[in-house]
């Protein structure tokens, strides 16, 4: 990775009002929603035959 | 004379509490429950599975030493995936978090896990600051520092220790 990126030099910071976050915080944080979003949105794969109806409750 | 009645057993008692507990057909079960059946669940199972891998390097770290993973080779790799891991735990822990709040996944008696989980998350913070300070560089003297000005200020540690 340190030789894909300059990691000898500071971090380039966003700044929001009184919000101020490191560009790699950031895409961390981006990550994660896109990565909760896509956890929600696509289907879970079930196995043929089976449903998805098991012996517990669905929260 | 009354009938004969075995003689009260702690052998037999404890089998009764264990088999009513944990019943032979719930043991290695065939069928998962249905919230098994969730990426949100799965990210559960990858923080868990971080965590191992953060306790197994974390350990072999603090016996080793400092001077073993700042110089030797083998000593980076355990550094760096004590180091990934963290990270991956934490990315896992956040996803896995957001779900279970949103579903209200305390609900169905498993108040216990949600409680686990959120035990889990607030260990994790101060734990966190642990591993910045084994960098033993200047930001782990600045980030320790900062640290302990955050307990001090919440009232969980005593301000006369700094």
């Amino acid at each position: 990775m340190a030789a894909v990126f300059n990691l000898n030099r500071h971090a380039t910071y966003v700044h929001w009002h009184f919000i101020e976050l490191s560009l790699p915080n950031v895409l961390v944080i981006v990550a994660m929603l896109v990565v909760f979003a896509l956890a929600i949105l696509l289907p879970f794969p079930h196995p043929r035959g089976v449903g998805g109806s098991g012996t517990g409750e669905q929260p | 004379m009354s009938a004969t009645q075995p003689p009260p057993s702690w052998t037999l008692r404890l089998r009764e509490r264990a088999v009513e507990a944990l019943p032979p057909e719930k043991l290695l079960a065939d069928k998962q429950p249905s919230y098994v059946a969730s990426w949100i669940y799965v990210f559960g199972v990858l923080t868990l599975s971080a965590l191992a891998v953060i306790i197994l390097s974390g350990t072999i770290l603090a016996l080793k030493g400092p001077a073993w993973w700042h110089v030797t080779g083998v000593g980076h790799f355990f550094n760096s995936m004590h180091l990934w891991s963290v990270e991956l735990f934490f990315f896992f822990m956040v996803i896995h978090l957001w779900g279970k709040y949103w579903m209200a996944a305390w609900r169905g008696g498993r108040a216990r896990v949600w409680v686990t989980g959120a035990v889990t998350f607030l260990v994790a913070i101060p734990c966190a600051l642990t591993g910045y300070v084994s960098q033993q560089n200047f930001d782990a003297q600045w980030i320790s520092t900062q640290a302990k000005d955050a307990m001090n200020q919440s009232g969980s540690a005593p301000s006369s220790t700094f």
